[in-house]
């Protein structure tokens, strides 16, 4: 994360710059409010309601609008989510590929449910619904890096690479 | 058995695969040259016509027929969208081409462009693929710096513009007009229709929506004529397909055959047979929302015709197998899980079919089912069936009334016996 808060990345003119750009990149400023919640969630790990206000002004929208977009799509999260965000994919063909196993692996080592994130605000553990990877099922997901075929023994050894 | 084909794949495991410089070395952007300097918009579009190229995304619609629905002429700003929002459970297809050979799926897009004289394109692909879109990104930015995007491509007068977006996580913006809502914006919520996406799609402009392999297999139908295409695999659907196998397969993967395929061929000869080399139960033919056949109904040909004969349907083609260890009443409940999570609750029927198909098959799973439980999640599907306002409340219901259907022994065993009658807890590969 490159900012403390929601204020100090409002302030930010390189994040501005960002905002602008993805607002110029379409035919109609609308179309860049999803990439623009994605932005925000990638910098802050979560969408606070200090940011749909400032986008909703920016690209003319009512703010309860934007906010039942950031609840309606699955990767956007108005609480803070982990620096690492596991996803297991829960999915039949990974589930026929063991993902029940990989999960509760997971939930133990970690100590947490799907949906929780860790004391120490290190990870996040969430199922997800098929990310197109059934033919590398169990599918992990770890932030934006897929991997495929993941045992338990791979489950260690990929968490133990994270810093 | 058939021949493995290297059309839509042909770039794939090739180095630098995604850039401009190793497409273009293999004939790449040479159709759309061709297509600009040598033929005209509705040439174009007649080759696709021609080529009966049917929609690869899951409801098999005629590509240069929907094409031909748009206005024509340019007074009206056109637009197309590639739905690259590959959500369907067991397809992975598209992931594929888009990760090692966006370029083809690009000139693709301009081709139809051209075709329909749309004014842009929209990519619209899901926001699991961060590195899809990257690579999609990147080839776009390439096509601009070589003039086959933008302003007067080529010299031709032709002008087309792309827009590379992400959805976040939501299986209703395959839905076409779910998607458009998305692109605008908004919370994936498909739109009645009419109006139709051909008068009113993205920005309120006449719109026509396709998926990345039917994009992709342009170029080839521009480069080798339409009655090329026409004559490989299924008369009814012809071409290449990708065919993705997932579940019990000893190897699962995308393999490209031609449409019309045996499905025991496709399972047994070129996914290498069933993992743990078990008896095989049930196999989903078509992607999660197609019904669901049994291990005696499999000696079929992977085309419309060939699996309506057993009651189902090639929809995406992604073929998801499983061996004998499976449950069916779990595999269900995992279905209705992700139809119930994925519902976008507009219409009552789908918001609350699914949620309570969902909880009547875990009720049986863990053993609390009761007489009577099969006709009621028949009845609820029943119900839902053809009462919404997109396609993803029959997707839910089909594959529920199918299961009921075909493995009622399973589900009558679980009621009976108050337990789920399967030795193991987990569903899992038990070699």
């Amino acid at each position: 994360m490159s900012y403390a808060n929601v204020s100090e990345m409002l302030a930010n003119s390189e994040f501005l710059a960002k905002v602008e750009d993805l607002a110029k990149s379409y035919p109609e400023p609308r179309t860049a409010l999803l990439p623009a919640l994605h932005l925000c969630q990638a910098e802050l790990r979560h969408v606070p309601v200090e940011f749909q206000a400032f986008i909703a002004e920016r690209l003319g929208m009512a703010p309860a609008h934007v906010r039942g977009v950031v609840t309606f799509y699955e990767m956007y999260s108005e609480k803070q989510l982990g620096r690492y965000l596991l996803q297991v994919c829960k999915t039949l063909p990974c589930m026929l590929a063991g993902s029940e196993i990989l999960l509760e692996h997971l939930q133990a080592k970690l100590a947490l449910k799907p949906g929780q994130t860790s004391g120490d605000g290190r990870f996040t553990l969430i199922t997800v619904e098929c990310i197109a990877c059934c033919d590398g099922g169990p599918a992990l997901m770890v932030n934006e890096t897929l991997h495929r075929h993941v045992t338990p023994a791979d489950a260690d050894r990929i968490l133990g690479e994270l810093e | 058995m058939a021949e493995v084909l290297k059309l839509l794949t042909r770039n794939v495991g090739k180095a630098n695969s995604t850039n401009v410089d190793s497409y273009m070395a293999s004939g790449g952007y040479e159709p759309l040259m061709t297509a600009l300097h040598k033929m005209s918009p509705e040439q174009v579009l007649g080759e696709v016509k021609a080529s009966n190229l049917k929609g690869r995304g899951g409801a098999g619609f005629p590509a240069g027929l929907k094409w031909s629905f748009l206005p024509k002429g340019k007074d009206r700003v056109k637009y197309l969208v590639c739905n690259a929002d590959e959500s369907e459970p067991g397809t992975f297809k598209d992931r594929l081409l888009i990760e090692n050979d966006p370029h083809a799926i690009l000139e693709g897009m301009i081709l139809a462009g051209f075709a329909t004289q749309a004014a842009g394109a929209f990519f619209y692909i899901r926001g699991e693929m961060p590195q899809g879109f990257r690579i999609f990104q990147r080839a776009v930015d390439q096509a601009y710096e070589r003039g086959f995007l933008g302003k007067n491509i080529l010299g031709s007068g032709f002008s087309f513009d792309v827009y590379v977006s992400r959805g976040a996580g939501a299986y209703i913006c395959g839905e076409e007009t779910a998607l458009m809502n998305s692109l605008e914006g908004k919370r994936g919520e498909p739109r009645l229709k009419p109006p139709f996406p051909a008068g009113f799609g993205v920005y309120g402009q006449p719109s026509n929506i396709n998926n990345v392999e039917t994009y992709a297999n342009v170029p080839l139908i521009i480069k080798n004529g339409g009655a090329w295409y026409a004559a490989i695999g299924a008369p009814s659907a012809p071409g290449p397909r990708l065919y993705g196998v997932s579940g019990h397969v000893k190897r699962p993967g995308v393999y490209e055959l031609p449409s019309g395929v045996n499905l025991r061929e496709l399972i047994y000869e070129h996914a290498g047979g069933i993992l743990g080399d078990r008896p095989l139960k049930a196999v989903i033919p078509g992607g999660s929302s197609v019904p669901v056949l049994r291990a005696d109904q499999i000696d079929v040909t992977m085309d419309p015709d060939g699996l309506k004969k057993v009651g189902t349907m090639v929809g995406s083609a992604g073929v998801i197998v499983m061996n004998d260890t499976v449950c069916m009443v779990k595999a269900m409940v995992n279905l209705m899980q992700f139809y119930a999570h994925e519902s976008c609750g507009q219409c009552t029927p789908c918001r609350e079919g699914t949620h309570w198909l969902k909880l009547i098959l875990q009720r049986i799973e863990e053993g609390g089912g009761k007489p009577g439980d099969v006709d009621l999640i028949l009845d609820v599907s029943n119900n839902i069936m053809g009462r919404t306002i997109c396609p993803l409340g029959d997707a839910a219901a089909m594959p529920a009334i199918a299961f009921a259907t075909q493995f009622r022994d399973e589900f009558e065993a679980h009621i009976r016996e108050g337990r789920c009658p399967m030795a193991h807890t987990h569903m899992t590969v038990a070699v």
